[in-house]
């Protein structure tokens, strides 16, 4: 049985990181801050422990996260069920795997809203989407092929993808769940590891470093493969370095654990260095009592949405909870007391990790908009509702991203299967509301990029100064800068009232250009707009209300077009 | 009301020398001045009507008019008078809290320009050059409350980049200028946090001893991370959950938007089929979603009082009569943030602008006018009003320059009768 098997470790410890606002070097070595903690029991609130037996170690929890409503959902594997807690340590919700359809559950995570489990006794192995609101099951994402039997055993979420750690010991693949296939590797004697989503990352494990030579190097580079910030990491022997993880907005979390023999107890030790910091290097150990029973701590780990990193440590009598902050001690290994090492990775938000699947060839996009003429504010009206109101279902093509994962970012508001509302923020594109669709829904190309560095030939979608240019009926696709020259530039005392749909409100200068087109007055200071924006994640061609004063307080000019035939 | 009216010439052409200032050499980014060059900037006295409801609280009001020619100007209002001081056509304007100092960049010749307007020529106006490798595309400045040092971010064309049906590629470039030594370092920190996505926001904390960057993708995104990083020390802390910072309160609490990971982390105003980043209170790494009066439809600025107690977010509600610019005030009670009240104008007001906080007092001060008499029309009567927090009740002040029909007006700061103000 996997759960015998794979609970091997007994009496550790886990501590944990807090990256978020700890500044390196001001901080001692944290302690775990116990928020609360759970009793053994088959009870309300209460967590089962299974002693040893001849045939197994004993073993208890099997992973937790902690939900963004600040709840504790908690793979209760004992007793079967599984178990949400508030922050007190009050029960929440108690569903029992059977009426889940769960027989041995692995790992969990929130993923847009709904609980991802893990669950590797099935077949082919899945992740498991649950609605905790109606306690019921919604489905499953199927794993690639070839894939399946090595099973999901660690796993995080975000809006980005399911990201998976396949696999036990040695080798771990690590995959985006939603993309359907193997997508990097990582191996002890081969530790690349290349997370697009944040840029190129590769980690390199030296493998017989000289004193004082770093032993783990982490390399980040931009989108045009040049290497942007490389972090090294000293004194630590390059047996024992593994890549641990990443916080879940967007910066690389790589740590080092260590199992250490302290004599009374296991020392777990973590080492942590994050791109977006100039003082990199923090770390953080606890030594706990080797009495203490099991720890699996790829599983036993989560980040909230403060981005602190809480810990499961599981007793013998009693389940507790805890946030540790990161102090600024580096690791003390000693030669020959590692017990083990952590190996996992998890990843960011947003984007993608995987290798570049072949590019679908470039759209034809330079067809000319369907111009009657001659060419009226009802026209260009008709575009913007075409635009703004064409339904589309997400394939999953459309979904995963297919070319130049460093940039290609996903809208964030979509989901496989999903039916929406509005053409996709596209930067650099200005695609009709027809071959959007057509595309999308056939997935054959990506529905939008919100990463706006590279125009992707991937991608479909619009950004918003190609909407302007297909209401403005204009033959090519012009930027926020180029479009004024099609325009009389209104002072800034023109009121709404003067306004008519097509005129435009314009912010030329960097950062922030953005432009956005008047539909219909509504107040003294509001009026109705169409755009394509990311403005409030709404990543599409969104109708609402905006204001004249919010606008010209940010450098927005108004602007009409000159070529109206009415 | 007693409104009294009286005429005020001060002065007369007041022309400024400024000193031009060039790289330093060995020394990457800082600045030195090397003497005196062509004129340039005119600040000019003028004459005009100040209505007397002049606040006993303040010392000074600053803003900018977009004149009628189509040209704009900065200028700064105190009871003796106002200073006008013509801006370049494409700039970008800063005020700090002290209003002796307004710093702007001409994004033509990328010169940066600080305005004192106590001082007369020729310290008037100083200049300092900026390092500039490519075409400027636009900077974003943030003048410190103190106004000794400024933030500027500034974004250039990528060499060899073109112009086309995608925006030229462009790459920003931070520097922090030391006001009082006339001094302009690079502020290479941002650009390592800053790869890939472009600088929403800056915001100094009230002690002038840290600045705010929030961050985002293109797209009219208003950020989705924040970081605080203090000059002093380099150091930085990245202030999760925040993805805009709109005002930094006198601990360092910040008031802001949360950032949202999925659609239900978003805040959906009644009866809309989309939702806004959550208005939020971030302090001491904990973040409190604030409650919003369920009228509110929008917000988009907000400002917290000096004894942090108080907040005032400027947003949009629907009511009655349509939709309107609204001030939502909310109070610190014994039980958390709760809402104390809402104004629209009730009809008879139109909301444009909030500007600060009376310093150390609850009296918050909004730029509005007389709505339009019909729909569509313009906005006239253009004030200062200040808004009691505590009670609501709502002070008609002075009018404002350039408030005619054909020019446009916004309202920056205020100076406080001590000197010290809140943006």
């Amino acid at each position: 049985m996997l759960a015998a098997t794979a609970l091997l470790v007994a009496a550790l410890i886990v501590v944990l990181v807090y990256v978020g606002s700890v500044v390196a070097g001001k901080k001692g070595v944290g302690e775990a801050t116990e928020v609360f903690a759970l009793s053994i029991g088959s009870g309300p609130a209460e967590i089962g422990y299974a002693e040893a037996t001849e045939e197994e170690e004993a073993w208890g929890p099997w992973s937790f996260t902690v939900l963004k409503n600040g709840n504790v959902a908690i793979l209760d594997a004992v007793n079967q069920r599984l178990l949400v807690v508030d922050q007190s340590g009050e029960e929440r919700q108690s569903i029992a795997y059977e009426d889940l359809g769960l027989v041995s559950p692995v790992d969990l995570c929130e993923w847009w809203g709904r609980l991802a489990i893990a669950e590797c006794s099935t077949s082919p192995e899945a992740v498991v989407l649950v609605d905790l609101d109606s306690r019921r099951r919604e489905g499953q994402v199927e794993l690639p092929d070839g894939l399946a039997e090595a099973g999901p055993r660690f796993m995080t979420a975000s809006d980005g993808g399911l990201q998976l750690v396949l696999g036990m010991s040695e080798s771990h693949r690590v995959t985006d769940g939603n993309k359907g296939h193997d997508v990097a590797k990582i191996k002890k004697a081969e530790p690349a590891v290349d997370m697009p989503g944040i840029g190129s990352v590769t980690v390199e494990l030296a493998s017989a470093p000289a004193e004082g030579e770093s032993a783990i190097r982490l390399t980040r580079a931009n989108e045009r493969g040049k290497a942007a910030r490389t972090v090294a990491v000293d004194d630590i022997p390059a047996e024992r370095v593994e890549p641990l993880g990443s916080t879940r907005d967007g910066d690389l979390l790589a740590a080092t654990a260590y199992f250490v023999n302290a004599g009374n107890g296991v020392q777990v030790k973590f080492y942590v260095e994050e791109f977006s910091r100039t003082d990199l290097g923090t770390s953080a150990s606890v030594t706990v009592p080797t009495d203490e029973f099991y720890l699996w701590p790829e599983r036993y780990l989560s980040v909230d949405q403060q981005g602190r990193i809480w810990c499961m440590v599981a007793q013998k009598d009693q389940v507790s909870f805890r946030i540790l902050e990161l102090g600024p001690e580096r690791p003390d290994v000693t030669d020959g007391s590692v017990a083990r090492g952590i190996t996992a990775l998890v990843r960011r938000v947003g984007g993608a990790i995987g290798s570049a699947v072949s590019p679908a060839e470039a759209l034809a996009d330079t067809d000319p908009p369907a111009r009657s003429n001659p060419w009226t504010r009802a026209s260009g009206k008709s575009v913007a509702l075409n635009y703004g109101y064409l339904t589309w279902t997400c394939s999953s093509g459309a979904y995963y991203r297919s070319c130049n994962l460093a940039d290609n970012i996903r809208p964030r508001n979509i989901y496989i299967g999903g039916v929406f509302t509005g053409v996709s923020y596209g930067w650099g594109k200005w695609t009709t509301p027809s071959t959007f669709k057509s595309s999308v829904e056939a997935g054959t190309y990506d529905a939008g990029d919100i990463g706006s560095t590279t125009v992707e030939p991937c991608v479909v979608g619009t950004d918003c100064s190609g909407l302007v240019s297909r209401i403005w009926g204009l033959s090519t696709k012009h930027s926020t800068t180029t479009l004024p020259a099609h325009a009389v530039l209104l002072a800034d005392s023109t009121p709404l009232g003067n306004l008519a749909f097509g005129d435009v409100f314009d912010r030329t200068i960097s950062p922030g250009r953005h432009v956005l087109c008047f539909n219909a007055y509504q107040g003294a200071d509001t009026f109705y707009c169409c755009e394509s924006t990311t403005r409030n994640n709404v990543d599409r061609v969104v109708f609402w209300t905006r204001s004249k004063a919010e606008l010209l307080a940010n450098s927005y000019h108004m602007y009409r077009y000159r070529h109206w035939t009415n | 009301m007693d409104v009294r009216t009286r005429t005020l010439l001060v002065g007369t052409l007041v022309a400024f020398v400024p000193m031009v200032i060039s790289p330093a050499l060995g020394c990457a980014g800082e600045m030195t001045a090397t003497g005196p060059s062509e004129i340039v900037p005119v600040a000019t006295a003028s004459e005009r009507t100040v209505d007397a409801e002049w606040p006993e609280g303040l010392q000074a009001v600053i803003g900018r008019t977009e004149t009628s020619t189509g040209t704009y100007s900065v200028w700064r209002v105190t009871r003796d008078g106002d200073m006008l001081m013509d801006l370049p056509t494409n700039h970008v304007l800063a005020t700090g809290e002290r209003g002796t100092s307004i710093a702007y960049s001409d994004l033509d010749t990328g010169e940066l320009h600080i305005w004192h307007p106590g001082k007369s020529s020729p310290e008037g106006v100083t200049s300092l050059d900026v390092p500039t490798s490519g075409e400027v595309l636009g900077d974003v400045l943030a003048l410190s409350p103190d106004e000794t040092r400024l933030a500027l971010v500034r974004y250039e064309q990528v060499p060899g980049s073109t112009e086309g049906a995608e925006e030229a590629a462009s790459v920003g470039h931070g520097f922090l200028v030391d006001l009082l030594t006339e001094t302009v370092d690079r502020w290479e920190w941002l650009e390592t946090v800053s790869d890939g996505v472009e600088v929403t926001a800056l915001r100094w904390d009230p002690a002038s001893n840290s600045v705010y960057v929030s961050l985002g993708p293109s797209g009219g995104s208003q950020g989705e991370k924040s970081y605080r990083y203090d000059p002093d020390t380099g150091e930085s802390t990245k202030l999760y959950g925040v993805a805009a910072v709109l005002d930094v309160g006198p601990s360092g609490q910040i008031v802001g938007l949360g950032a949202a990971y999925s659609p239900s982390d978003l805040d959906y105003p009644t009866g809309l089929q989309y939702g806004h980043l959550p208005l939020i209170l971030w302090a001491d790494s904990q973040l409190v979603r604030l409650p919003r009066e369920p009228s509110l439809t929008a917000w988009d600025s907000a400002w917290m009082s000096a004894d942090g107690k108080t907040i005032v977010v400027r947003g949009s509600a629907s009511g009655g009569s349509g939709e309107s610019s609204c001030l939502e005030v909310l109070g610190l009670g014994d039980s958390g943030w709760e809402l104390r009240s809402l104004f629209d104008g009730g009809g008879l007001m139109t909301v444009l602008y909030g500007v600060a906080f009376e310093p150390g007092t609850s009296s918050f001060y909004f730029q509005a006018g007389t709505p339009p008499a019909t729909p569509g029309g313009a906005v006239t009567d253009v004030r200062l009003y200040g808004l009691d927090t505590i009670t609501g009740q709502v002070s008609r002040h002075l009018e404002l320059p350039g408030a005619d029909a054909d020019q446009y007006l916004q309202t920056l700061g205020i100076v406080g009768s001590g000197g010290e103000a809140r943006r």
